[in-house]
C-alpha cells in the first residue's frame, strides 16, 4: 500500500480535502478506526505513547501539508489508509533503528566482529520472538481445521483465491472464516513483535 | 524453522489488515459491536479528530497570514522612520529626491509652492513606494 509521490499540480488542494473529509461513509469512518487501531496495534512498542487517533490525524495533517499528497485518482479514505500504513511503518522503522543505535552505544567493544555478533544476536531473538507468536497463532485455531489451513495459506504466502481453491470453499464460507480468525486474533491482541510490548525483557 | 518466522508472522498480519480494508459496513460494525463497542460513537470519534486537524490547519493558515500582515505593518514602520522629522529637513530630503528622480511628476518639481503638509505626505507616498533613499543621518 506504499505511495508514490505525485506531482503538486495533481495533489487535491486542502478545501478539496477538506470538502472530502465532510463527505466519508460511516462505513469508510469505520474502516478508518478499524485499520488505525490494527496498525498501532502491529507495530506495538515503536507507537510509543501515539494511539489510533494520533495515527489518524497525522495522517490526515501530513495530507494537508503535502507530505502526503491526496492522488484524486483514489478515494479519499484508501488514501488515507496508505497514509496511516506508510506513517506507522515509518515509526516501526525509526523505533527499530534508535534500539540498534542504543544497542551500539551501550557495547564497550565497537570492532566489527563485536557488532557483527549484535546484529546476529538481535536477527535470532527477533525470529525467537516472531516464532512464539506464530505458535500461539496456531494455537489459537489448534481445533478450527478450516481455520488453521486458511492461516498456513498465509503463512505460505498464499492469495485468498489459492486458498479458497485448495481448500475446496466457496467465497461466503472463507470470507466468514476470515472474520472469526480476525475477530479472534484481535481480540488475542496479536502483535508483530510480542517482544516489543515488553513480554519479554 | 524459526528462520523465516518473521515473514511468516508478516503474512497473516498483512491478511488480516487486507480483510480490514475489504470488510462491508456490517461487518466493521458487528467487529466493533463484537468486542464491545459503539459504532456510531467509533464514527463520531473519527470524524471529531479529523474535524479538529482541519480547523488546526485552518487556524495556522490565518495565524501565518496575520503574523505575514503583522510584518509588513512593521517594515513599513521601519521604513517610515527614515522620513525626517522637521519640515525644514523634509524639504531637504523632497528636494534631493527631486533632484535625483526622473520618476517625479511635475507636481513635485516647484517645491516652494508645497506645504509642509504637502511635502510630508509626498515622501510617505514616496516612501511606501520604496523610492526614498536610505537614511544617512540628515535628520534635524
Amino acid at each position: 500500500m506504499g505511495q508514490r509521490r505525485i506531482p503538486v499540480e495533481q495533489a487535491a488542494t486542502p478545501d478539496e480535502i477538506a470538502a472530502a473529509v465532510e463527505a466519508l461513509t460511516a462505513e469508510e469512518t469505520l474502516k478508518l478506526d478499524r485499520y488505525a487501531r490494527f496498525r498501532i496495534k502491529r507495530i506495538g512498542r515503536a507507537a510509543d505513547t501515539r494511539d489510533h487517533d494520533d495515527l489518524l490525524a497525522e495522517a490526515l495533517r501530513k495530507t494537508l501539508d503535502g507530505d502526503r499528497r491526496w492522488n484524486k485518482d483514489v478515494t479519499f479514505s484508501v488514501h488515507l489508509l496508505g497514509a496511516m500504513w506508510s506513517l506507522s511503518s515509518h515509526w516501526a522503522e525509526t523505533f527499530a533503528n534508535e534500539q540498534r543505535t542504543g544497542r551500539a552505544q551501550l557495547s564497550d567493544r565497537k570492532d566489527a566482529r563485536t557488532e557483527l555478533a549484535g546484529v546476529v544476536d538481535e536477527v535470532a531473538e527477533r525470529n525467537a520472538a516472531a516464532q512464539e507468536t506464530l505458535e500461539q497463532v496456531r494455537a489459537l485455531f489448534a481445533d478450527d481445521a478450516l481455520a488453521s489451513n486458511i492461516v498456513a495459506g498465509w503463512e505460505d504466502g498464499l492469495d485468498p483465491a489459492e486458498i479458497r481453491e485448495l481448500l475446496g470453499v466457496d467465497k461466503t464460507t472463507f470470507d466468514s472464516k476470515v472474520r472469526a480468525i480476525r475477530r479472534e486474533l484481535i481480540r488475542a491482541g496479536l502483535k508483530r513483535d510480542n517482544r516489543t510490548e515488553g513480554s519479554r525483557p | 524453522m524459526t528462520k523465516d518466522s518473521g515473514t511468516r508472522l508478516d503474512r497473516i498480519l498483512d491478511a488480516i489488515e487486507q480483510s480490514i480494508t475489504t470488510a462491508t459496513n456490517q461487518e466493521l460494525r458487528d467487529d466493533i459491536q463484537a468486542e464491545g463497542g459503539d459504532p456510531a460513537g467509533v464514527e463520531h470519534n473519527v470524524r471529531s479528530v479529523l474535524g479538529g486537524v482541519l480547523r488546526d490547519h485552518r487556524q495556522e493558515k490565518l495565524r501565518a497570514a496575520q503574523a505575514g500582515y503583522r510584518d509588513a505593518v512593521a517594515r513599513f514602520q521601519e521604513r517610515s522612520t527614515r522620513i525626517p522629522s522637521g519640515p525644514a529637513a523634509q524639504r531637504a530630503l523632497l528636494a534631493r529626491v527631486v533632484a535625483s528622480g526622473s520618476q517625479m511628476t511635475a507636481q513635485f518639481r516647484d517645491l516652494d509652492h508645497l506645504s509642509s503638509e504637502d511635502i510630508a505626505s509626498a515622501l510617505q507616498q514616496l516612501d511606501a513606494l520604496g523610492l526614498l533613499p536610505d537614511n544617512d543621518g540628515e535628520d534635524e
